[in-house]
């Protein structure tokens, strides 16, 4: 404090700010621009697991560990024969590669080593397999062969090194921490500058931990990081008695975002937490159900041991974990329909909870995973159209939140009763212009609730439009980042992960950000990292992990299994195979 | 997996509403921001309901209002202060037309690129001259009535005075029952009976509507016969042309004139010219005028054609209609702010241009002719004048007109309740205004 008084910050808040205001957002999109630039471009070669060589001659390379051979044009594989189903075989790699292949109920049948198979048979490389008459042979990529890939293959943090990204987003955070000291003044808690230090801190110490797992892909946790620092900017605002709980939370965020990433580098260990993780998530919410207390109006509260949570966040893990299936699983209809059981039970338990907001990100979430497993608009239709009948029974039944619909559009008609939170929201927004007031500086963080439900509003109020839509850009560029990983995940229960968990702090980004701004009802979920919150900022890390399980860029992400540096045998199958 | 890879682009359909609500959100905000922020809860904007910070200068830059640390005064001047009142509005908010409220995020220096970020607020010129509100209020004295100039080519408002005013600083008790209107900015927001300052509206339609109407000869003597029963002049006109019918303000000329266009017609005019409806001042609102006769009661038309009967006209409107005659039949949009040229300046096309320099001559001849070129020295002014009965022997005195003169484009309107006689009660006080208006 001394030394902070003695380069008399306080007397200088306003020389701070004038200039703070136009470096900030500057640094921002230099920080968001560097990531997205990295994430989202690039040579984006894939990696290669074997091919199968056709009749032809030509060979048909191998991208992913689960891979659909078929005569139509959505196939990995494709067989333009006639005696080939549209939809023939399935070919897959386990964790240690061994390939098997499974025939998915095609007319014309699948022989492997000239012997019809009618249930999964592994394979070896070199073995002549026939998709409806058709001779192929299926060749396994040997670990030279996948090291030689790997030499090929676009490294990220070449182009763009993330150190230098990470070094901007630490000048960023110091300057947001010496202007809330400053706008502090008199009334200062000395947890403010703490904070900000401790997250650079944080922010290196995770960097330092990925590179020594020699992985160069930082940009999704730079992304992350920028929007912990908005948000740590919003709450040193608000409620600076907050901040070290926040901290702390931050911490098992990252304890959790890692364990779950080590924990996805294992597809079968991973596909096997479906059913306890099913059981985890319900008994969350049933116990949530029974005992929570209810807090501003949602019953999502747990109290345990002193400490307050909402488990609602928790369960948006549970959710993926159960709604993510590899590829074998997708064909089965009844796996698809205990899902469906799964959610209905999960999404009712949050509307007798009365958390409307946290229901639709569930329904949401549920919509994109039914439809990634199935591919079926019907499907979908049928589910929204159910829900749809239910929401409308809950909403005449529930008064109040037909109050809520009744406003929507209309806030600055009710400036004091259903418009309360829209209305100043909009104008503490507008007040910042597209640079801000400063952080800790205005007045929105003073109104209840300020910092979750109508954090967009503080955002641009104190730091300005340009940083609210940076915020909102970081979310989307996380996005669209898995979708695009989504391709060439290694199977697709990484693909419909990393889609879901995106497709949570999607819906609650957009419920958040245009809920407060009255252009849709006001639910009051939280913007992802960026509301205070510590169940919300836990949870979201948690969400992060899928993402990351997903890039397949070479050497990118510590929760992808780097390449064999020889090959595997495990000695019990080679001589149950050679009997 | 390619289908899997597929279907991960319904993802993409989030992102892209979000990116669409996102572009949405930045066009409200670019339109509607000044707005928001001056919502009164507006912690950034207000404290305790009182604006933060900013000033409010006149035209010259003569500092009307200013807010230093959340306390506001007026000028020192109290002839400023009064003059200006319903322009600037008062402390407690009751006069809601006031600058402080409808342009609180211009004293506060809004702008969408910084917000509210502007240490000291901002500076709102006003389009007001305080020279002129000062002249206007010294001449309109303890009478009620209102005064309004407007520049016909830029729609700037130069003066809006209405009487009777009060000192912000030190505001009266005023009952919540009180009629006088003390709060109603008169010049646009009360509606008075014109008189024959409307024959002006008749005169228009008579030169686009009746063919031969210049060479007409009309006769007066002094009753016009119509629907059972009289319209009346204060003396028998006898033989006449047009604008000597204009001169004389002849009922008997002007009535028939009325009867022969129809209401239909003649409430088309009122209509296209602005007098009927609200016209805007920026985000204010003013009266709206009125002109109804039912079809068949020629009588009634008749009075309605030289202003009586129903009509009622607000100086701000009638202030516009001679400004648009001035400007060759183009109305400006009307603005409280600061232009600094005509530049960009929306106009709209309200009489024929050739009607627009029809009635100009005839207009200069009512000076000349009838208040005396003497009465308003160094002014090329065109004017009408107006005594509307108001019932009770009553009368509203009305001056409306404009200068002809492109260094000093200024259209006027001047209405005095009670006031007698339009040319001998409301002239003066229109020369005085002007005078001040012209220095």
């Amino acid at each position: 404090m001394d030394f902070l008084n003695s380069l008399s910050l306080v007397g200088a808040s306003e020389e701070i700010t004038a200039v703070s205001r136009l470096i900030l957002p500057a640094l921002a999109l230099v920080i968001v621009i560097r990531c997205a630039v990295s994430m989202l471009t690039g040579r984006g070669e894939s990696e290669i697991w074997g091919y199968i060589a056709l009749p032809n001659g030509a060979k048909c390379e191998l991208v992913n560990w689960e891979n659909i051979v078929g005569r139509g044009r959505s196939s990995d594989v494709t067989l333009g024969y006639k005696s080939v189903s549209r939809t023939h075989a399935a070919l897959t790699r386990d964790d240690m590669g061994h390939w098997s292949v499974m025939d998915l109920g095609s007319k014309g049948g699948t022989r492997v080593r000239g012997r019809e198979i009618d249930e999964p048979t592994a394979l070896r490389s070199g073995d002549s397999v026939e998709f409806g008459g058709v001779s192929c042979t299926f060749v396994a990529s040997t670990a030279k062969d996948e090291r030689d890939r790997a030499k090929l293959r676009q490294r990220p943090g070449v182009r763009i090194r993330p150190g230098i990204t990470l070094m901007m987003l630490t000048l960023f955070t110091l300057i947001l921490g010496v202007q809330h000291t400053a706008a502090a003044g008199e009334e200062l808690n000395v947890m403010v500058p703490v904070t900000f230090l401790a997250l650079v801190a944080v922010f290196w110490g995770c960097y330092l931990i990925t590179r020594a797992l020699d992985r160069t892909g930082f940009e999704l946790e730079i992304l992350a990081f920028f929007l912990v620092s908005v948000g740590f900017s919003v709450c040193a605002g608000s409620d600076p008695e907050a901040l070290f709980k926040e901290l702390m939370c931050l911490a098992a965020g990252l304890v959790l975002y890692f364990v779950i990433g080590w924990y996805l580098r294992d597809l079968n260990r991973a596909r096997r937490m479906r059913t306890p993780m099913a059981a985890v998530g319900l008994g969350l919410l049933i116990v949530n159900l029974l005992t929570a207390k209810s807090i501003f109006g949602a019953k999502n509260w747990l109290s345990i041991a002193g400490i307050s949570f909402q488990p609602s966040e928790f369960v948006k893990i549970c959710f993926i974990f159960t709604g993510a299936a590899t590829l074998d699983r997708l064909f089965a209809r009844r796996n698809l329909i205990a899902f469906v059981g799964f959610a209905a039970a999960s999404v009712g338990c949050l509307a007798a909870m009365s958390d409307f907001g946290t229901a639709a990100v569930f329904f949401v979430t549920y919509i994109i995973i039914a439809f990634m497993r199935s591919g079926s608009f019907a499907t979908v239709f049928l589910s929204v159209a159910g829900t749809g009948l239910g929401a409308f029974i809950v909403m005449t039944a529930r008064p109040y939140v037909m109050r809520r619909f009744a406003t929507w559009g209309h806030a600055w008609d009710f400036p004091q009763a259903g418009g309360f939170q829209q209305t100043r929201t909009m104008a503490g927004a507008a007040s910042g212009g597209l640079f801000g007031l400063g952080g800790g500086r205005g007045w929105l963080h003073r109104v209840f609730a300020a910092d979750t439900d109508m954090v967009f509003g503080v955002v641009c109020e104190e730091l300005g439009l340009i940083m609210g839509i940076l915020t909102v850009a970081a979310i989307l560029i996380i996005a669209v980042f898995a979708i695009r990983s989504a391709g060439s995940a290694r199977s697709s229960f990484y693909a419909i992960a990393a889609s879901a968990a995106v497709t949570v702090m999607l819906t609650q980004l957009i419920l958040n950000v245009f809920g407060s701004l009255d252009i849709l009802p006001f639910t009051g979920v939280t913007f992802p990292l960026v509301s205070k919150g510590g169940s919300s900022l836990i949870a979201t890390f948690g969400l992060l992990a899928f993402v990351k399980a997903a890039d397949t860029r070479q050497n990118a992400s510590f929760a992808i299994r780097a390449g064999r540096k020889r090959e595997r045998r495990r000695p019990d199958r080679e001589e149950a195979e050679r009997e | 997996m390619k289908r899997v890879r597929t279907r991960a682009m319904a993802v993409a359909l989030i992102v892209a509403l979000a990116v669409g609500l996102l572009g949405f959100y930045v066009v409200r905000y670019a339109l509607h921001g000044g707005q928001w922020v001056a919502f009164t809860s507006n912690g950034d904007a207000y404290t305790g309901g009182k604006l933060k910070a900013g000033r409010i200068v006149d035209r010259n830059g003569e500092t009307l209002y200013s807010v230093e640390n959340g306390v506001g005064s007026y000028s020192p001047d109290e002839i400023t202060r009064r003059s200006t009142l319903h322009s600037l509005g008062d402390r407690a908010g009751n006069i809601g037309t006031g600058a402080i409220y409808k342009y609180a995020d211009r004293i506060l220096g809004y702008d969408p690129v910084n917000g509210l970020y502007s240490p000291g607020g901002g500076t709102f010129h006003m389009s007001l001259d305080a020279d002129v509100c000062r002249a206007a209020y010294k001449a309109l004295g303890d009478r009620s009535g209102a005064v309004t100039v407007i520049n016909y080519l830029t729609g700037e408002v130069l003066c809006a005075v209405s009487t009777p005013s009060f000192d912000p600083d030190d505001p009266p008790k005023i009952a919540p029952d009180d009629t006088s209107g003390i709060y109603m900015n008169r010049a646009l927001s009360a509606a008075y009976t014109p008189g024959s300052v409307f024959k002006v509206v008749t005169l228009a339609a008579a030169l686009e509507n009746i063919e031969g109407i210049e060479d007409r000869s009309f006769h007066c003597d002094g009753t016009y016969d119509v629907g059972g029963g009289q319209v009346t002049c204060p003396r028998a006109h006898g033989d006449m042309k047009l604008e000597d019918a204009l001169a004389n303000s002849c009922n008997c000329a002007f009535g028939e004139l009325a009867v022969e266009l129809g209401g239909d017609t003649l409430n088309g005019y009122a209509e296209k010219y602005g007098l009927t409806s609200r016209l805007s001042v920026d985000s204010i609102l003013t009266a709206s005028g009125k002109f109804d006769v039912a079809p068949a009661e020629s009588l009634n038309l008749a009075w309605s054609g030289v202003g009586q009967y129903n009509d009622l006209v607000t100086p701000i409107a009638m202030a516009r209609l001679m400004g648009a005659i001035a400007n060759s039949g183009k109305a400006p949009e009307l603005t409280e702010v600061r232009r600094g040229s005509n530049l960009g300046v929306d106009y709209r096309r309200v009489m024929m241009s050739s009607t627009a320099g029809k009635i100009d001559p005839m207009l200069d001849y009512c000076v000349a002719h009838t208040y005396g070129d003497e009465n308003f020295p160094g002014l090329e002014l065109r004017a009408k004048s107006g005594t509307a009965e108001t019932g009770g022997g009553d009368t509203n005195a009305w001056f409306a007109g404009y200068l002809n003169d492109p260094e000093h484009p200024y259209a006027f309107a001047v209405c005095v309740e009670k006031g007698g006689g339009g040319a001998s009660t409301a002239g003066p006080i229109a020369n005085a205004v002007l005078q001040a208006a012209v220095k």
